[in-house]
């Protein structure tokens, strides 16, 4: 029985919900528990808002308010969908893991000390990272055979953040292509082993909402076939290089523009 | 339930938070940028009217030779018709072939961590001198080495002390040398160098943001130098966004360029302020050339 333990970004993250569940159901698996960040963090909020700014007003929002049932692209299977099919829509993660009998802790951040002795009381062979910053390497250390996190973006090119939306602006959605990839953390940023990547091609008339959404599934997929290979151990890693890619942060508004608009031509064009 | 409020107070938030901070709608920006630029409406950075002439007072201090719009005596002329103050700012298109008489090609410099302020004087003497074309190809590559072995590109930007006063004119020079000398050969280092320093750049200012670029040496903590260097840096960033084709450099110079107008606005001090006017005068050039970075990599 492969122990997976699932660290969660929030209370009500849709993403880990779906995780969870689906790795409960898996044969040959067992969440051996749920480490889950505290919504109301002061220090936390404090850093985000540095960095957001009023930004941060929109993420909450989206997060707190609209969930992921944010309106784009309503006709595109996304994880609330997926949330209903496997029976944990509208529950929170909390809630799901005391209904299940799973061993949960509700952390200040995943890098406290809190989080580390909950991680290594939970015993894990391998952590599941749904989300929640940047991941310290004493946790890294207590994870088993490591962390797998999806990222949304093609390694080892595209690394760090926005990383669906620069391939676009740079025009490499062809050449590198435009998908997401699980791999091991490391102490870098997005620079550990790769377990495997998947393209997410755009379609005919995607907006990048849309292109997001389509995200959604595949990323639930990639961290369950990651899981699954571990149980199988048949886990293989390819390392990268650090000069094999390049780190990308958060997209300044006009640059955003400019991608819609070549993100309008691609998907106009009947998509790539 | 969530779609009545997204439809009900979606819009009365997002205009909100627009209100909050411009910079996060990007046609509000745009909007910015082209009154400022080309229609000269230099209020919108809490400059008062009239006074154009103090930018020529402030540019002829500094030796440098002011902008039409600064001198001319029409208030209401474009920035933009009348050669916007990148001008100021533009590396020669050439280089002279030949050393100049008397120049000291063998000059070593000491490293800025030694000698901080002697370094960061060479740093802007080559610089100028790349700029206005007084140097040869030969002398500028040997000056840059010389700077540049003085400061490995790891140490350049420490996350707890900040970077070191005169730097950005030292990578300013590199690039422009770069831009000047695109295919030469002796220059492979000096471009690896180069890059290795912007990338290191663009993640301390990603990760410090508006606490970013304090100045390293207790004696160089004036508000003024400080503004200038941080300025210095983004027209550095610029300048690497054009010469690598690079759109990281330029995404994270746009946003520098909002923190700067933000500290520049929130600055309470006379507009007879000599310095003042220097932070103005660099930010208004820096914003031509994030204009013209804009232009050449997305031309349509």
């Amino acid at each position: 029985m492969l122990r997976v333990v699932v660290l969660a970004p929030v209370d009500n993250s849709p993403f880990s919900r779906v995780v969870t569940a689906l790795c409960q159901a898996e044969p040959g698996v067992e969440v051996a528990g749920l480490i889950i960040r505290k919504i109301l963090n002061p220090q936390r909020l404090r850093a985000e808002l540095r960095r957001d700014g009023v930004r941060l007003a929109r993420k909450a929002w989206k997060k707190l308010v609209l969930g992921s049932d944010d309106g784009v692209a309503d006709d595109e299977r996304g994880l609330n969908d997926i949330a209903k099919e496997v029976g944990v829509a509208g529950i929170r993660l909390s809630a799901f893991a005391k209904r299940e009998g799973i061993r949960f802790a509700k952390v200040g951040d995943h890098n406290d000390p809190a989080a580390l002795a909950a991680l290594e009381a939970m015993r894990p062979d391998i952590v599941a990272f749904t989300g929640g910053g940047i991941i310290r390497g004493s946790l890294i250390a207590a994870s088993g055979r490591g962390i797998l996190n999806p990222h949304m973006g093609v390694l080892p090119h595209y690394r760090g953040m926005d990383v669906v939306e620069w391939p676009i602006l740079e025009e490499e959605h062809e050449r590198v292509g435009v998908g997401a990839t699980l791999h091991l953390m490391d102490s870098g940023i997005d620079t550990g082993p790769i377990v495997r990547s998947v393209r997410v091609p755009i379609e005919r008339g995607d907006s990048i909402e849309r292109l997001r959404k389509r995200f959604e599934p595949a990323m639930v997929d990639l961290i369950l076939e990651g899981i699954r290979a571990a149980r199988d151990d048949r886990l293989e890693l390819q390392p990268q290089a650090e000069a094999d890619g390049q780190q990308y942060f958060m997209m300044h508004p006009r640059l955003y523009e400019q991608m819609r608009h070549r993100l309008a031509e691609v998907a106009g064009a009947g998509g790539a | 339930m969530r779609s009545l409020i997204r439809r009900g107070l979606g819009p009365l938030f997002e205009a909100v938070v627009s209100r909050l901070d411009p910079s996060v709608d990007p046609a509000e920006h745009s909007r910015f940028v082209a009154s400022v630029l080309a229609e000269g409406d230099l209020t919108q950075l809490g400059w008062p009217a009239g006074v154009a002439p103090l930018v020529a007072h402030s540019c002829a201090s500094i030796g440098l030779q002011a902008p039409t719009w600064a001198s001319a005596p029409d208030e209401g002329v474009s920035l933009a018709q009348n050669g916007p103050l990148e001008s100021l700012f533009a590396p020669a298109t050439t280089l002279a072939r030949e050393p100049l008489a008397g120049a000291n090609a063998a000059t070593v410099l000491p490293p800025f961590e030694e000698e901080p302020q002697v370094a960061a004087t060479g740093a802007e003497e080559m610089r100028r001198q790349i700029w206005s074309g007084d140097t040869s190809i030969d002398e500028a590559i040997s000056r840059s080495r010389s700077l540049a072995n003085g400061l490995d590109s790891k140490r350049w930007f420490l996350l707890k002390r900040g970077a070191l006063y005169g730097t950005a004119d030292l990578l300013r020079g590199l690039l422009q040398l770069c831009a000047a000398a695109p295919g030469d050969t002796r220059l492979e280092s000096l471009r690896e160098y180069a890059r290795a320093v912007l990338d290191s750049a663009i993640r301390h200012l990603e990760v410090r943001r508006e606490a970013a670029l304090e100045m390293a040496q207790a004696s160089l903590t004036d508000d003024a130098d400080t503004d200038l260097e941080r300025i210095r840096f983004s027209l550095a960033l610029l300048a690497g966004s054009v010469v690598f084709d690079d759109a990281r450099y330029l995404n994270t110079a746009l946003k520098t360029q909002d923190w700067h107008l933000r500290r520049l606005q929130n600055t309470k001090t006379s507009g007879r302020d000599a310095r003042w006017r220097l932070r103005f005068l660099f930010y208004l050039a820096a914003l031509a050339q994030q204009e013209e970075s804009m232009r050449r990599a997305f031309p349509c």
